[in-house]
Order: C-alpha cells, then structure tokens, then sequence
C-alpha cells in the first residue's frame, strides 16, 4: 500500500544560529519508502527542500546558518513516497526565535564558602553552553539549579536569573551535596540537566 | 529601586524620570540603568503580546491555517529576516535607528486597532499595548539622546518624527490590520526590538552579564 502520513515531531534550534526538525515515518505500506522535508518562507512561493539529511541524523534535517534566518516564518512539510503512492504530513510553522532550546550549561563546580564568623555556604558556579553567544547578546539565558544531598532523594532547585553563580546557604555540616544547573532562553525551552558537580561539607558543629 | 518598579507596563505607567532613586536627591540614571529599564520594558510588552497571541490561536484554532505563511507584517521592510550574522553587522547607529523606527511604525496601527476594536476588553488591551509601546519609545529615545551626549552615536539621524508629527498615509501595502494578523506581527516585532536592545547593550557594556 502507499505510505502513511508521516509526522513532523519537533523542531528545535540550540543557539538562534542553526536548526533542525526531525520527524516520524507513518505507517509501514511494506514497501521502500523515502522521506523528503520541504519548506517554504513566508512571503515567498519558492519551495526547497531539505539542505542537509545527513547531520543531524535519521529522520531531520538540518539548516546550518546560511539556510537560518529569525523573524520569519519557516512553512515545513515532509512527504513519504513508495511506489505506489506518497502522503504529505501536516505542516508545520516554525519561527527559529521561538524554537530554541539550549545545550547544557558547562564547567558546573560547588566549593564551601567559609567566612569568618558564619556558617559556610556552597557556591556554585558554571559558564554558559559554549555554543550560545551570551556574549554579543544574541542569546540570553537565565538558570536554574537544583541540589540534594548525595544520600537523599528531594532535589531543591533554585532560580538564578542571569547570575553564572549562586549561593546556597546552611548546608547540612558533614554531608556531600550534588548539584546541576540548565538553562533557557527567554522564549525557549529548558536544556537537559548539566552533568553533577559534588561538594563535601566540612563539620562544622 | 528603580522608580518605574511594580508599575512597569500598568497602563499610564511611565519609565519613570531618568533618576536612580526617588527622594530629593535624584541622581542621574546610568546609561547601563536605563537600558535595563528598557529592556524589563520590552520583555513586559513582549510576553504579553505572546498572551494575546496563544488566547489568539486558541480562539481561532478552528480557522482554516492555509495561507498563514503568506502573511506579511507591514514593518517587514525596516528589518527583513536575518541570520547572526546580518544583525551584528548593524552599526550601533542603525540598531537604534531600527528599534526606533519599529516603534514608531507600531503607532498607527495600535491605535486603528484600538479604535476597531470589537468589545470593550479587546479595546482595553489595545488601548494599554498603545501606551506601553509609546513609553518604550520615549524610553529608548531618552537611551539614544545620552548615547549622543556621551559620543557614543555618530552622526546619528535616525530619530523619527517626534509625537504628534502627521503620519505618513496607509499605503496598500500598510492596509488595516486585522486582530488575527496583527498580533503575530506585533510580536515578532516586539522580539526584535528586545533582541536589538540587548545586542546594543552588550556592545556597549560588555562586562554587565553579556
Ligand atoms: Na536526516
Ligand atoms: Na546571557
Ligand atoms: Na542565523
């Protein structure tokens, strides 16, 4: 039988610079079947297809930064095609400024803080994704942390705004912490977790 | 601290005196202070044109989406879509002669909008999108005029006519907007507009959480 419809599943972008949209094969027809991702601008009857299968893995396409533009309106399809026939998918609009969803923050690390006088503190800091270009202002993120003690199970997160570090006062005397930070852009999507940094506290009653 | 505070983007709200503080003493704002009061700004009118427009999409949700690609925003030739690239070849000058200009364009048909407006909520919101717009213009104007003081923009002559200047007559092209159109556009623009501020702003203080 001809292909089923195939489905347009996501399209994500990690630094306002490139991006790629990924899709799922409909149904099985029981017959060779191939996938091609068209896409039309807004205000233009040109239609193109994909640039580049490959990169991004089975199923996308991905547009490097020649083939990305924001502020405009991406009109993406993919249609399957056997022998016997082919089905279109539903389209999809996509404006890149609103499909972003950054890499994991970098280089998380968690130190004791001690100062004179006072309980110490955990500071812990991290650095931006290094594909995002925080530093232009072309990207901004702010972050959001979270941390449990090593032998318990209840994370505590904490938002940090656009602060590349954060304070956490009156850990537990003796215990280890664990900590991870993601980050998102202003009209985007949460990263993953980065990886774990850990930090002992000292006994300090 | 910042005297525009908790009345930032209430209708009749203002970015409040170019001062630090309020009190007796009013210590001039910094350059870096009232970009970050502008900027709140933009994020404030940005996120709730994205309100409006998912309340939008919802209603219209039914409505046949064919031909949505086609639409074109009656502000597309002050930016055209652009990569990286194009945007940080902009010269402070022209960053702020865009921002300015996007602004302004927003003025007529915010006010179409708010006189067309179908009940008394619709004409409420597009009566408060018309002011929150025109103090953002009022504030980057304020953002521009010190970054001339302080030499910072050369040759600059990229502030539109003033409030109150006639407008230029709708074109074809400019034809009245309807609610559905409107927002999506309004939104994009107000995102670059955001987006232009920043890059702006870093270029110029690059050390404050750049
Ligand atoms: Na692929
Ligand atoms: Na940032
Ligand atoms: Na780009």
């Amino acid at each position: 039988s001809p292909p089923g419809k195939p489905k347009l599943t996501a399209c994500r972008s990690p630094e306002k610079e490139t991006f790629t949209c990924w899709w799922e094969p409909g149904q099985d027809g029981g017959l060779p079947t191939t996938h091609s991702l068209y896409y039309r601008k807004e205000s233009s009857d040109a239609v193109y297809e994909c640039p580049d299968y490959r990169t991004a893995g089975e199923n996308s396409c991905f547009f490097n930064k020649n083939d990305t533009s924001i502020w405009v309106n991406y009109n993406i399809t993919v249609v399957a095609t056997n022998a016997l026939g082919h089905a279109v998918s539903d389209p999809v609009d996509v404006d890149v400024v609103y499909i972003v969803q950054p890499h994991m923050p970098e280089n998380v690390t968690a130190v004791v803080q001690e100062v004179e006088g006072n309980d110490p503190s955990l500071l812990v800091r991290w650095e931006p994704p290094r594909k995002a270009d925080t530093r232009s202002g072309w990207i901004t993120l702010v972050y959001e942390l979270r941390v449990r003690l090593v032998k318990g199970e209840k994370w505590e997160e904490h938002f940090a705004g656009q602060q590349k570090q954060f304070n956490i006062f009156s850990p537990h005397s003796g215990e280890v912490y664990v900590v991870q930070v993601r980050c998102k852009p202003d009209h985007g999507f949460w990263s993953e977790w980065s990886s774990t940094a850990y930090v002992t506290v000292p006994d300090y009653i | 601290s910042m005297p525009l505070g908790a009345g930032l983007g209430a209708p009749g709200a203002s970015l409040g005196p170019v001062c630090a503080r309020w009190g007796s003493e009013c210590q001039p704002a910094s350059l870096a202070e009232l970009f970050d009061r502008v900027i709140q700004h933009a994020t404030h009118i940005h996120s709730l044109s994205t309100d409006l427009h998912s309340e939008e999409q919802n209603v219209f949700s039914s409505r046949n989406q064919i031909g949505r690609a086609q639409r074109r925003c009656h502000t597309s030739h002050i930016l055209p879509p652009a990569g990286k690239e194009n945007v940080q070849s902009l010269a402070r000058e022209q960053l702020t002669a865009v921002i300015l200009k996007l602004l302004l364009a927003w003025r007529e048909p915010l006010s179409q909008f708010h006189r067309n407006a179908g009940n008394a909520q619709a004409s409420s919101r597009a009566r408060d999108m018309s002011h929150m717009v025109h103090q953002l213009r009022s504030g980057v104007e304020k953002v521009a005029e010190r970054m001339q003081l302080l030499g910072m923009l050369s040759g600059f002559r990229g502030a539109p006519p003033p409030v109150g200047a006639p407008h230029r007559p709708s074109s074809g092209r400019d034809a009245p907007l309807s609610d559905h159109k409107l927002l999506p556009c309004f939104r994009r623009d107000m995102d670059k507009v955001h987006s232009l501020l920043r890059i702006l702003k870093c270029r110029i203080f690059p050390e404050h959480g750049c």
